[in-house]
């Protein structure tokens, strides 16, 4: 059961409306370079700046939190429990963002929250990318029975109910970030699949699979030296896409006690946690709201701007 | 046609079997029902006694096989809980859950058509962005967060609205813009994207550089055809918001099948679980068989594909 | 002449007195509806078959109980039954009805309902918590007011003069169950109280109207004549505690269960608080096989030391978690779990530990950890206090201090409970108890070897129970608990946090008054004053 949109980024799910869509985006982009197009993107959008630092903002500070952050995520000092940002009356100077309901940093929870939020997300997007991937290409490239078992498959994991698989994964395992990565996997590794399974449809007529097939070159060969390559920037664009999805995903999982658990100080939690002092400590909430909102924003932004760019019918207008 | 109809559909029921032996495991994986039921001060025997009752007691495979014998009957089993058929307790929550999804699919559509619209025809200036932007928020946002923001705003400082549970129309509101907007990007890009195909199409080219009025070639032709897309999957769509309405449900206390969800796992009703875990299931696969079915149909070159992809 | 001018000088006073008495009456007559917001309500569901669930919030409008505790001392007073007495051999315990009761169909209840409502209980499929204690006496109609319960064996001495068992029992019609059958009574519920069942919307709520009687009512009649009611009680199910609190702040609902994080919110929106005084105490729990020769005895765990759990007691800052924590609602607690002030085994002299880590890590290091060490710590809700987990962060955050590393464990109750019995989790939990009017049970339960938890098994502490069960005289009881108390108090077996309350939100436009009971999760909904209007 999906949680947002029907299919892989918002496409329709189906075989047919792929394998026309992006039949001739395969065509004219066998020989692009992504970084190439970032640039020339970014040259011919100016708006797209400013997401784009957000998002080198966001590795960066999620590479480098221990030396960004001086004091402890964790450390609880019920004493200073509640303090408003600096800028507030009763606020304190050292404590930028205020402090939540047990005393702890914000500005330090988010900035260590950011890594921790980066791993989650990369490391969702790899599984079910790497998952997603290997089962889209197996079902273009052998089609028939093995196609139609891999889209079955796709159908059951995106039938079952998303909310009461992550609960009953938190009541077997308890709350944890094997929980989340489960569920985000569960919910992504088919849009990674019918992307590449509907390039690959499209690919295998061309001239230099069949040339590779004819001269008797290995199947996983093919896949992994001729096609894979070609599909990869697609498959790069779809994941920028899902970045905001992962995190977002983490934050809903939190509030049903399903996700990362506490005292970890990821955005997600710190949302979840602060939800019931929104009108009396806004700022316990509100900062990695904002945070998560940025992130996302700043990813979709991007990856639909790249994405768009891809697509050879808009060149025309 | 008849012979992809066919394995279509004994795919699917294979993959409804499947879902039962799911549920059926991920129910008994969470624990025993009677530590929720039975109070921490019951003896042996009590347990003993309302294990045989509710039947727990005997073998995994029985239970199982048991089971699947009733369903396939209409028998879904007894709630735990309230001793009532497991089916009425989920059909008396069901229609709050599908008002709810209805009025949300009907919000999406009205947030994400005009903005797909607009930022298709004002493409790459700062339209095309803050409509972007704002189709996004809706899954930008956690879900919860934004609900409990939209209480905060309009029903306990401006006081237009109500701040929870069911009643008239005001009592729809907010759930429904709450759930909404989370799908209202996904419609917004197929709208967007056929909207520029059709923008970009041979006559409308002509219509335009005839100089016929904007007004009249943008929404009279190319918005019917840009509004096929999203009304193709409208189907899938509304069960992915009756799926994800859980969240909604709990922040507003809307008494659908969402917080059933939450209750029947907290309780262990595993009778209740399995069957809103299949009718959840069921409904995506029915929904999604149709659409593919359709699909087949109309184009005839999918059936052959997709049955007949073998390398030659 | 005077005749006639008696009679009309009657009737005028008659127009004149007559409408402002009716004006009078009806000023009083229940009237308007108080809407109560819940997190959840369980079971919704009023038979009694299929349990109270953790709370019974809103069995007690409808049902009647033979005896009722006094809110704040929580000591025994007549309810349906008028007095109650025991034989002198301790194996009968005799009550007499109170006359005239009736059920809201008009049906008078008699001894025989009292004996239905019991066996109803013991039923195989019944998931009444107590009734293991129900099977120990067999009722018996002794006439039309009078019922006993005889011992099966055994005595019922320990049953002691809170009669704590009975307290609970709800009091159902045999006639109308007999009639409407275990289905039907579940749509037709039906009891003594002053308000009956109206409907149930399943995950919703369930509401009660007041009985057109009710100024017959032997309970309620003469203080709703005097200070008004409510004509209609509605019990909703609101999840999230901050839509709860916004339903109060817009008026959809006059009375909301809060948590400690909303409490700045509800003052500063100028909503009263109201308080079911020291109803729990948050503590933590160790975990372990505590005696040498059982198996699974694990010397190396640090706090099977007594000087170990001295000082992580001594590590906690009770009062900053009282008033910084709890925003002032709690205050520092002393005595072992289950040992509560006014109920059996207190001793006043017991004070809650200092705030002393120096104290503590010197006490580590004699103990031999200088280093301190790492502890599981387990964290769940239990219904009415959604706090605890956030107090085990607390908690842990106050334990780091002092060199102690916890490994935070986010789980359920129903999942943590079988280890407990299984003796198989090792660690600690921050856990909660609450006033019991009659505890020697729980004692049992948690104490003793062969209950259920054995949270100390001892040789000391099992005769100590097994001599109080058997005990009858009042005066040896309380020095027996006491003994047991004192021993648990300076074992340190559970480090007692604070005393907490229930806290609930009213709407002082529409809810004149309103104190919930001491230590159950609260109740008296039929007890709540409406704001009068003046029209």
């Amino acid at each position: 059961m999906s949680v947002s949109e029907p299919g892989p980024a918002g496409s329709p799910p189906t075989s047919s409306v792929e394998a026309r869509s992006l039949a001739a985006v395969s065509e004219l982009r066998v020989t692009r370079r992504p970084r190439g197009e970032l640039i020339e993107l970014v040259r011919r959008r100016k708006l797209l700046i400013a997401p784009l630092l957000v998002l080198v903002a966001f590795v960066v500070v999620g590479l480098s939190a221990p030396y960004l952050a001086r004091l402890s995520p964790t450390e609880t000092a019920l004493g200073m429990k509640l303090t408003p940002p600096a800028w507030l009356a009763d606020g304190v100077s050292d404590r930028p963002l205020g402090t939540d309901q047990l005393g702890r940093d914000i500005a330090s929870r988010i900035i260590h929250g950011a890594r921790l939020s980066l791993m989650t997300a990369l490391v969702g997007i790899l599984l079910s990318g790497a998952v997603g991937t290997a089962l889209g290409l197996l079902a273009g490239y052998y089609g028939a029975w093995v196609d139609a078992l891999i889209m079955r498959i796709a159908d059951m994991t995106l039938a079952i109910h998303i909310y009461v698989l992550a609960i009953v994964l938190a009541v077997v395992w308890g709350p944890g970030l094997r929980n989340v990565l489960l569920v985000a996997v569960f919910l992504l590794w088919s849009r990674y699949a019918r992307q590449a399974r509907a390039e690959v449809l499209s690919l295998k007529e061309r001239e230099f699979v069949v040339a590779a097939r004819a001269l008797g070159v290995s199947a996983p060969r093919i896949m992994a030296r001729h096609l894979l390559p070609n599909i990869l920037p697609s498959l790069i664009v779809l994941s920028t896409l899902q970045v905001g999805f992962v995190i977002v995903l983490e934050a809903t999982l939190s509030f049903l006690g399903a996700g990362i658990p506490p005292p970890n100080p990821s955005w997600g939690v710190m949302v979840a946690d602060g939800r019931a002092l929104i009108a009396s400590a806004w700022w316990v909430s509100t900062f990695p709201g904002l945070a998560i909102l940025l992130v996302v924003l700043s990813g979709n932004l991007v990856g639909d701007a790249f994405r768009d760019r891809l697509d050879p019918r808009l060149r025309r207008l | 046609m008849p012979r992809y109809l066919l394995s279509r559909i004994i795919q699917a029921i294979v993959t409804l079997w499947l879902l039962t032996l799911v549920a059926f495991v991920m129910t008994r994986l969470t624990g025993n029902p009677l530590d929720v039921l039975l109070d921490a001060r019951a003896t042996e025997e009590d347990r003993a006694a309302v294990a045989q009752v509710l039947g727990l007691d005997r073998p995994l495979a029985v239970q199982y096989a048991i089971y699947l014998r009733d369903a396939a009957r209409g028998d879904f089993g007894d709630s735990f809980k309230t001793r009532r058929s497991a089916l009425s307790t989920v059909m008396e929550r069901l229609p709050w859950t599908l008002e709810l999804g209805t009025a949300s699919f009907l919000v999406s559509l009205l947030i994400a058509v005009p903005i797909g619209v607009i930022t298709a025809v004002k493409r790459e200036t700062t339209i095309d962005m803050a409509g972007k932007v704002l189709a996004l928020l809706g899954q930008a946002l956690p879900t919860f967060w934004l609900g409990l923001m939209l209480i905060l705003l309009f029903a306990v400082t401006l006081g237009w609205l109500p701040a929870g549970g069911t009643g008239g129309l005001a009592h729809l509101v907010l759930p429904s813009i709450t759930l909404g907007w989370f799908t209202v990007a996904g419609i917004m890009r197929l709208v967007r994207s056929a909207m520029l195909d059709t923008l970009a199409e041979e006559f409308v080219v002509t219509a335009r550089a005839k100089g016929l009025p904007e007004l009249g070639v943008v929404w009279k032709h190319a918005l019917r055809n840009a509004m096929i897309p999203p009304l193709t999957y409208a189907g899938v769509v509304f069960v992915a918001l009756l799926g994800g309405a859980v969240v909604t449900e709990t922040v507003f206390a809307w008494p659908g099948v969402g917080q059933l969800v939450i209750e029947s796992i907290t309780f262990r009703d595993f009778p209740v679980i399995q069957i809103i875990f299949l009718l959840f299931g069921a409904m995506y696969i029915g929904m999604n068989l149709v659409v593919d079915l359709l699909y087949a149909w109309a184009d005839p070159r999918i059936r052959l594909a997709e049955g007949d992809t073998r390398l030659r | 002449m005077f005749g006639a001018l008696r009679r009309v000088a009657l009737s005028l006073l008659l127009i004149g007195v007559l409408p402002a008495a009716a004006a009078a009456l009806a000023a009083t007559a229940p009237t308007g509806t108080l809407t109560v917001a819940y997190a959840t309500l369980f079971d919704e569901n009023l038979n009694p078959l299929l349990g109270p669930a953790p709370s019974k919030v809103f069995y007690d409008v409808m049902y009647e109980y033979l005896v009722y505790n006094d809110p704040q001392t929580l000591k025994a007073e007549p309810g349906l039954a008028e007095r109650w007495s025991m034989s002198l051999d301790g194996k009968r315990w005799i009550f007499s009805l109170r006359k005239g009761v009736t059920f809201s169909d008009g049906t008078e209840l008699t001894a025989e309902d009292v004996k239905f409502s019991l066996e109803l209980l013991e039923r195989k499929e019944s998931r009444w918590p107590l009734r293991a204690t129900f099977l120990r006496v067999e009722p018996k109609v002794l006439d039309r007011y009078t019922i006993a319960f005889d011992a099966k064996e055994g005595g019922v001495a320990d049953l002691d003069q809170t009669f704590s068992y009975f307290l609970g029992l709800p009091i159902v019609s045999k006639a109308h169950y007999d009639k409407v059958g275990d289905r039907g009574y579940e749509e037709h519920p039906l009891g003594t109280g002053p308000y009956r069942f109206k409907a149930r919307r399943a995950g919703d709520s369930v509401s009660f109207e007041a009985r057109s009687d009710w100024k017959a009512h032997w309970r309620v009649g003469a203080d709703w004549a005097k200070h008004g009611a409510f004509k209609e009680i509605v019990f909703r199910k609101i999840p999230e505690v901050a839509t709860r609190v916004a339903t109060l702040r817009t008026g959809e609902v006059d009375i909301a269960e809060l948590t400690p994080e909303v409490i700045r919110e509800v003052e500063r929106a100028k909503f009263p608080i109201v308080r079911s005084p020291d109803s729990y105490v948050p503590m933590v729990t160790f975990h372990g096989v505590w005696l040498p020769a059982k198996s699974g005895y694990d010397a190396s765990l640090p706090w099977l030391k007594q000087e170990v759990r001295q000082a992580l007691s001594l590590a906690l800052n009770r009062r900053e978690i009282g008033e910084k924590f709890y925003f002032g609602t709690a205050s520092p607690a002393a005595g072992p779990h289950w040992f509560h002030p006014n109920t059996l085994g207190w001793n006043p002299a017991w004070k809650p530990d200092p705030y002393d880590p120096a104290r503590a890590k010197k006490l580590l290091a004699d103990a031999g950890y200088p280093n301190g060490f790492t502890i599981p710590l387990r964290l769940f809700t239990m219904p009415g206090t959604t706090e605890l987990p956030a107090l085990g962060e607390a908690v842990a955050g106050y334990w780091e201090k002092i060199g102690v590393k916890t490994n935070l464990i986010r789980t359920e109750w129903v999942v943590h409970r079988p280890d407990l019995v299984k003796r198989s989790f090792k660690g600690a939990t921050v856990y909660r108890g609450f006033p019991q009017v009659e505890p020697v049970t729980v004692w049992r339960l948690a104490y003793h070897s062969k209950g259920d938890f054995g949270e100390r098994e001892d040789g000391f502490v099992d005769s100590v129970i097994d001599t109080l069960a058997g005990t009858v005289s009042g005066k040896e009881r309380e020095t027996l608990a006491r003994r047991l108390g004192d021993f648990l108090t300076s074992d340190a077996a559970t480090l007692p946090i604070i005393s907490a309350s229930y806290l609930y939100g009213i709407n002082p436009k529409t809810v004149n008054g309103w104190q919930p009971t001491r230590g159950k999760y609260p109740d008296r909904f039929e007890w709540v004053v409406p704001v009068i209007r003046a029209h």
